[in-house]
């Protein structure tokens, strides 16, 4: 009997392992939920995105370099032609898995619940980044993307034809802005949109500013499209922006985590000076955005001057103090290396489509007998005035720049060389758009490479090359984007750079 | 009942209090004697029991043992035993009539233990030659010849079967794999077993190649003082009855108790000291100072001089100048190159026109010399029915980089009783505490101090950088605070770095067990057991005032602190019937366990705080981060084996087990996996075998065994991950980069294996070697997708890799002569082939970790672990490297360059003695295998190494160098000359030229111990003096450059196959010293 209990004590853990087997229960995620809220993805993704597009690799040591805003005095690599390959990886991978999929997601939270107030405002933003992405590489992946999840979804998204891509924005854009109904009951994400507050008017403004942007970027490629997509544009639900109160603009906080993205990257680093390109030619036009773009060099507080660029480490070490640095608004006050510009610096915003840019998109279709689009020289005016305006200059500082021979516009083709001209500088800090209109337009014609350029990389990249990490992971439908392209080098030309 | 109650209550005060059960006089036997080695020396910590009763002793330093048996247990005619791992028990008969019984024994050492009791399965004691499957064991003394940090890095070449690459970190990590990695994303480490319940060997180091420190892994706070023995058991086969965790194998370990010494109190005494040392140190060259293109002169180390900003040295050359370190300039200003302007001073951070000359020592000085104090002492109590065993260990160490320590403390309190005649009881309680101060940091970081001097400026006198610091009326150097340094750009003063920001943690363990055992009948025993390891870690970094990474420059510094929790409780119930029929004995087991497992973690940081010195959540000056997160997980299993043993030479033994997983879908959470393995001593079975003399023992066996293991908990629902962080005052969530699978499996890894054991020579001669294969399919797979679908990677089940080589231990008794030398030679021996069968279906390969653009991949049809990046462009019919404007390309296409894997591990032991002298090697052999080593591909851009002088011997640029290659345009060969710098400039991008062999050979262990004879122990009122002179890692031969080759920035898979100059593997040189007073 004494066995029989002891065996029962024995058997009891037994029994128990057996029986009490559905543990289950216990695998639910106690500390991240299976679904999220609209608002805080958005919230997080339009932090992220711009973040990124924004983000000192991708202006500091990408675009800002290949539009000649910016150059490099120390490290110098990029400035010679050679990208990171993690950056190029980093791009691709963190903008498909990190925003543009929560934008996704925050679009099928306002289709399931039939608020276009919701997907309109992330689709528009989608666009806004696909634009850059298909401008950064060409082909890309779009029709078959953020199915990883999806069941039957492609593991292996195709790459789509850079045309297939502008038409689908195009499309995308056009219905958005059609699909947003300001004023409704439909309140959409209301104060967790960082751009507008909640204000579908501006979105529609921006969803149809961004559609002409598009559709200019096609004038070369296929007139007839971009003609019917200006005047579409410029007629849409809600019309474009209308004065620098429009600005698709993300103010950062400044607390410390989210900061103005370059005077985050000059507290610490002090690679960066202004480009000889951009430098001469705002002295050559007494442009009085020089101060607000510029500092004195340290070597002469009176003097401003670019660097060139395309140096190496030997040429360009002796213009470290006789060159400027960018304007003490990218500062954020003390630094690793001294103090430049004032706490303020770190929420400077960033711009990702402004009125400024509206009016010489208007100037230029006018200039061209596009989108319904005339007087050329007062939108000319408009548009220089609103970049003069946006970096806190004022009225009397435009009226005085317009006069200016060489500033005031002339029709025709100076025109246009104008229109292009001033469109660069006031894209400063907006690199990739920069560099795209100098791909489309040529203009200005100063931007040459430099002395010191790689051997493999002769000129200034027309693109990046695909990231490597593709060839891993989807290589069959990254040859075939690369045969329909030619080569995957940097002096490719994309479709719409013809 | 009530009965037995009181006496479970007294034995567990007794448990408790360490305080004796009153024992009861009783009339019994007394039974003592002396076990004395065939070479005369007596036998410390041999084992002599009566077996039927389960009592014994162990014997003393003088080899004697006593114990009593008690009247209710004198049974008559019975048997007396006496093993020691290492030896072959002897067996004698005894008569337990009531009289003192006399017995000694002399046991003889095999050469490697084909026979004799081992710990194996469940922490069963069984005859290894009926063991069927492969194992080894090592016994506590030849673990603690050297001290070492861990179980693990005290294995280090002592068994077959076994990869370990030890940390030169302070307190760091050893990565243990046993017959290859068969998991491609999984854990790779071995289950640790204490006393029968498997503990933690949870990986703390958050060291990378991309920076992070190494806190070394949980199996450290085992206490080498504490273990008796320790049994590897190689293959999923031995393993089985251990479920999933032991599919890569089991590290058996059996602590000391105060069990079976004879009655009474027994002490010791341990101390140790080694004095530490880099046993590896990277080769520089002394020629060429800091700068580019052979100018340099200082204003602001940030640029505003001449390449002053430069933390590489391609400067001009170090004469000892102070004068010329620039050049003159032509009328427009542009520089006239290779003409040095003498009327310039060649101005540094320490000086203006200071002398521009080599300081050879800068690296080497700037380390300390390092020390290891170990003390121990143990103290055990027995009594005719009680034992307890009480051991505290304190260790000292002092890091070899400035103001680096660790302290540990570790204690042990074990105890065991018998309650009544049918009932013992034992507990165990293992406390550690362990403090750590700045443990370097690993990696692509300014905390790590190789990184330091790998961008650096070969002129800079690190003295000069100490003196400042140190200097009380002006710590950070200026007058205005500012720090003083060589560069400010990039880099801190040094000492600043190490005594400013400080890096402390803390961690406490419990691992706590209890157990019970009751025999039913002679033949039927039960086992109940349950115990919990705790741990708790902290560990916080705090960045001073103008830390150049880590705190915002506009805040007086910042800080993170980070605590987790683990926690795993087992209870163990099982059955064991041992039974002799006719012709068979046979052993059944049947058991349940059930495991469960929490982990918390909890974390916050800020990277700017307002009054300076005060890492305090308070103190915030920007709005911290903070991060919770628990997980929790729990797996039911029975199982059963049954054993049994044909005319003593024929085994067969079968097992099953059936784990409930809380990970896998419900449907998927139940699977069983079973074993066979069979074994034969054909030299029993044929005894014409034995009849030559050549072979004495000869022994089959040969297994197969299918083990499953479950996932990860929260694998199966893709989530969103919210933030602490808000932006301005909204907030933020992201979906996961990784998509979940509803539908998992659990893996499965099948291994067969089949051996042979063989004693040649009367015994001089042993062999023990294994082949075996493993494979492991349906693996739980975070598989790294195409980025276009929204996510990086998603969680499948496919894959398979599969593992087959061969193990073995060849041992000989060299030289046995009657003056009393004895010599015996070991070698132990892993040839592992592994290989990716497969992935996921039209996947090729997944990345393990990632550095510059190279990969760590699992590539389908490749090695587990091949080395993928960019190699130099090449001419497809010559191979030559292409050339453009004299300097090599890169090939745009990613390709593989190398296997981390090596071709075979072993090592080499040589153990001679004669009379009380012992002497000790170990070689420790590792062939084969590559890194991508970041170390040296930078030290050789960055002109720090030696070998960046080819090409600049005459001066900063002449007479350049060729590279050997066609030229890209003509296709002819390329004849253009280029300068050192441009040249090694050039390397960046191209993963190749980092890519380096870390074959090795290391003479790990060496120890020369002396018994001082009694007559001297005497005097100091010893017993027993043991003096050794101990070292480890003394030398190191290798073709691998400037670095240790032996790298293991962490236990986990993704730190193999890169190295960013981690701190090498110690030289450690010193004393030990044993008393028993």
């Amino acid at each position: 009997m004494r066995h029989a209990k002891g065996l029962a004590v024995l058997l009891a853990p037994l029994v128990v392992a057996a029986c009490q087997h559905d543990l289950t229960g216990l695998n639910s995620n106690p500390n991240s939920p299976t679904t999220a809220p609209a608002g805080p993805l958005f919230t997080q993704a339009v932090q992220s995105g711009i973040g990124r597009y924004y983000g000192s690799f991708q202006t500091l040591a990408m675009s800002e370099l290949f539009a000649q805003h910016i150059a490099q005095i120390q490290y110098v690599e990029e400035d010679r032609g050679h990208i990171r390959p993690d950056v190029i990886d980093g791009l691709f991978t963190g903008s498909y898995t990190s925003e543009l999929e929560d934008w996704q997601k925050v679009i099928d939270q306002g289709d399931a619940a039939k608020s276009p107030n919701t997907s309109g405002p992330a689709r528009v933003m989608q666009s806004w980044e696909l634009q850059m992405m298909t401008d950064i590489w060409g082909d890309i992946p779009y029709s078959e993307a953020f199915k990883g999840d999806v069941a039957g979804g492609a593991l292996k998204p195709k790459y789509d034809a850079q045309k297939d891509i502008y038409y689908g924005l195009l499309k995308t854009v056009t219905d958005a802005a059609a699909a947003m109904k300001p004023g409704s009951t439909d309140l959409g994400l209301g104060t967790a949109d960082p751009l507008y507050k909640g204000d579908l008017g501006k979105w529609q403004k921006f969803a149809n500013s961004l559609h002409a942007r598009m559709a200019m970027r096609l004038s070369k490629v296929d007139a007839t499209k971009a003609a019917a997509e200006l005047t579409a544009a410029f007629s849409g639900p809600g019309g474009t922006f209308t004065s620098n109160a429009d600005n698709a603009m993300l103010a950062w906080p400044g607390d410390g985590i989210f900061d103005n993205p370059w005077a985050a990257t000059f507290a610490t680093r002090d690679d960066d000076r202004m480009s000889k390109t951009l430098i001469d030619t705002l002295v050559a036009l007494n442009d009085p955005r020089l101060k607000v773009y510029a500092q004195p060099t340290k070597a002469d507080p009176t003097k401003y001057a670019g660097l060139q660029n395309g140096l190496d480490n030997t040429t360009v070490a002796p213009f470290f103090n006789t060159t400027s640095r960018p304007g003490t608004v990218f500062y954020p006050g003390a630094t690793s290396y001294g103090t430049f510009g004032t706490v303020a610096g770190k929420k400077t915003p960033s711009y990702l489509m402004t009125y400024s840019e509206v009016e010489l998109l208007k100037a230029e279709a006018a200039e061209r007998g596009l989108g319904g689009q005339t007087n050329a020289a007062g939108h000319y005016n408009a548009g220089v005035r609103a970049s003069m305006l946006q970096w806190g200059l004022t009225d009397a500082d435009a009226d005085a720049y317009l006069a200016r021979p060489g500033v005031a516009y002339v029709a025709g083709a100076a025109g246009l060389q104008q229109i292009g001209l001033q469109k660069w500088i006031a894209l400063f800090t907006t690199g990739f758009e920069a560099w795209a209109e100098w791909r489309r337009t040529g203009n200005p014609a100063s931007i040459k490479p430099g002395p010191k350029m790689y051997a493999d990389v002769v000129g200034i990249p027309r693109r990046l090359t695909y990231p490597s990490q593709e060839q891993s992971v989807n290589s069959a439908a990254l040859n075939d984007a690369i045969s329909r392209m030619g080569t995957d080098t940097y002096l490719t030309h994309v479709w719409w750079d013809k | 009942m009530p009965r037995h109650f009181t006496r479970l209550a007294s034995a567990t005060a007794f448990l408790l209090l360490f305080a004796p059960v009153a024992a009861h006089a009783q009339q019994a036997t007394t039974i003592s004697g002396r076990v004395m080695t065939d070479g005369k020396a007596p036998l410390q910590g041999a084992s002599v029991t009566v077996p039927t009763t389960g009592l014994g002793a162990t014997t003393d330093a003088e080899g004697r043992y006593s114990f009593t048996v008690p009247t209710s247990r004198l049974r008559g005619p019975s048997s007396l035993t006496a093993r020691r791992i290492g030896f072959v028990s002897r067996t004698v008969s005894i008569e337990l009539t009531g009289s003192a019984i006399t017995q000694d024994f002399t046991l003889t050492q095999s050469a490697a233990q084909l026979t004799g009791v081992v710990v194996t399965a469940l922490s069963q004691q069984r005859e290894k030659s009926t063991i069927a499957t492969s194992q080894q064991e090592v016994s506590g003394d030849e673990l603690n010849r050297t001290k070492t940090n861990s179980v693990v890095s005290a294995l280090s070449g002592k068994v077959s079967g076994l990869q370990i690459s030890q940390s030169g970190n302070m307190g760091g990590t050893s990565r243990i794999v046993i017959r290859g990695a068969s998991s491609i994303l999984g854990q790779n480490q071995p289950l640790f077993i204490v006393d029968g319940l498997p503990v933690s060997n949870q990986d703390y180091s958050t060291a990378s190649a991309s920076g992070g420190r190494d806190y070394g892994s949980a199996i450290q706070d085992i206490n080498m003082d504490d273990v008796e023995s320790v049994t590897v058991l190689k293959g999923p086969n031995a393993a089985a009855l251990y479920g999933s965790r032991a599919s890569n194998g089991a590290v058996v370990i059996t602590t000391k108790t105060g069990r079976g010494w004879s009655r009474g109190t027994h002490i010791s005494f341990t101390s140790r000291f080694t004095n530490d040392a880099p046993s590896v140190m990277p080769n520089y060259q002394n020629q060429y100072g800091q700068g580019f293109g052979g100018e340099f002169n200082y204003v602001d180390g940030a640029g505003g001089g001449t390449n002053d900003g430069a933390d590489e040295s391609w400067g001009p050359k170090m004469d000892g100048r102070t004068t010329g370190c620039v050049f003159k300039h032509d009328a427009s200003g542009n520089p006239i190159v290779g003409q040095y302007d003498t009327s310039v001073g060649c101005d540094q951070f320490t000086g203006k026109a200071m002398p521009w000359m080599a300081h050879p020592d800068n690296v080497s000085g700037f380390f300390r010399s390092g020390s290891t104090v170990s003390n121990n002492l143990t103290v055990s109590q027995s009594f005719d029915q009680a034992a307890g065993r009480l051991s505290i260990t304190r260790d000292d160490i002092k890091g070899i980089v400035p103001n680096t320590t660790l302290g540990r403390t570790t204690s042990a309190l074990s105890a065991n009783a018998t309650v009544f005649e049918k009932l013992d009881v034992t507990g165990s309680l293992q406390y550690s505490q362990l403090a750590g101060m700045n443990r370097p940091e690993n990696g692509y970081t300014e905390g790590n101090p190789f990184m330091t001097f790998t961008w650096f400026g070969r002129q800079v006198d690190v003295a000069a950088l100490k003196r400042q610091y140190f200097n009380l009326n002006s710590p950070y150097g200026f007058a205005d605070g500012s720090l003083y340094n060589w560069n400010d750009n990039y880099h801190r003063n040094p000492y600043w770095q190490f005594y400013d920001n400080a890096a402390p943690d803390t961690r406490d363990r419990i691992v706590a067990q209890v157990s019970a055992n009751y025999t039913f009948t002679p033949w039927l025993t039960g086992l109940v057991r349950g115990g919990a390891d705790n741990a708790r870690n902290t560990t916080e970094e705090h960045f001073a005032k103008g830390n150049i990474d880590r705190a915002s420059p506009a805040y007086n510094g910042g800080f993170t602190n980070n605590t987790g929790r683990l926690r795993e409780m087992n209870f163990e119930g099982l059955l064991t019937a041992r039974k002799t029929v006719s012709f068979a004995d046979i052993t059944a087991n049947l058991g349940g366990n059930r495991r469960r497992n929490d982990s918390y973690n909890n974390a916050f940081s800020t990277n700017g705080i307002l009054v300076e010195g005060i890492y305090n959540l308070a103190n915030a000056g920007v709005t911290p981060t903070a991060t919770n997160s628990e997980f929790h997980s729990a797996v039911n299993s029975t199982y059963g084996s049954v054993i049994a043993t044909m005319k003593k030479h024929w085994t067969v033994e079968i097992t099953g087990r059936n784990d409930w997983s809380s990970t896998l879908p419900k449907d998927n959470a139940s699977y069983f996996y079973p074993s066979v393995n069979s074994s034969l001593i054909l030299s029993d079975l044929f005894p014409w075998i034995t009849s030559g003399q050549k072979v004495s023992y000869l022994k089959l066996r040969g297994g197969w065994a299918r083990v499953g293991s479950d996932a990860g908990p929260y694998q199966l629902a893709t989530v969103y991950n919210g933030s602490s962080r808000k932006f301005g005052s909204l907030a933020l969530f992201t979906l996961a980069d990784q998509s979940a699978n509803a539908q998992l499996k659990p893996e499965q890894t099948i291994g067969s294996e089949g051996g042979i054991e063989a004693a040649l020579f009367s015994d001089r001669v042993t062999f023990d070697g294994t082949y075996y294969s493993k494979i492991s399919r349906n693996q739980v797979l975070a598989l790294t997708t195409a980025p276009a679908t929204g996510f990086s990677s998603t969680i499948i089940n496919a894959g398979q890799i599969s593992n087959r080589g061969f193990e073995g231990t060849l041992s000989a008794r060299v030289l046995r002569s009657s003056t009393g030398v004895s010599w015996t030679s070991t070698f132990n021996y892993l040839r592992n082939r592994n290989k990716v069968d497969a992935l996921a279906p039209g996947l090729a390969a997944t990345r393990l970790s990632a550095q510059w653009s190279s990969e760590i991949q699992a590539r389908e049809g490749e090695p587990y672990g091949v080395l993928f990046g960019y190699a130099f462009l090449r001419d497809s019919a010559t191979h030559k490297i292409l050339t453009a404007n004299g300097l090599p390309l890169k090939d745009g296409t990613k390709r593989i360059l190398g296997n981390v894997n090596p071709d075979w591990t072993g090592g080499w032991i040589n153990e001679v003695r004669y009379r009380a002298w012992t002497l000790n090697a170990l070689l420790d052999i590792r062939r084969g295998g590559q890194n991508f080593s970041v170390g040296n591909w930078f030290g050789t851009q960055s002109g720090v190494l030696a070998n960046t002088l080819r090409g600049r011997e005459v001066d900063w640029n002449n007479p350049g160098l060729v590279v050997d290659g066609i030229d890209k345009a003509s296709g002819k060969q390329n004849t253009t000359t280029v300068i050192a710098e441009d040249y090694n400039h050039s390397l960046f991008g191209i993963n190749e030229a980092g890519i380096y062999n870390t074959g090795f050979v290391k003479l790990r262990e060496v120890q020369l111990g002396w018994e001082v004879p009694s007559r001297f122990a005497n005097r100091v009122r010893a017993q027993s003096l043991n003096i050794a002179f101990v070292a480890r890692n003394l030398h190191t031969w290798t073709d691998f450059p400037n670095y240790d080759p032996e790298n293991a920035a962490n236990a986990g898979n993704g730190g193999q196959g890169y190295d960013m100059g981690a701190l090498p593997t110690l030289r450690s040189i010193g004393l030990n010293v044993t008393i028993v007073p």
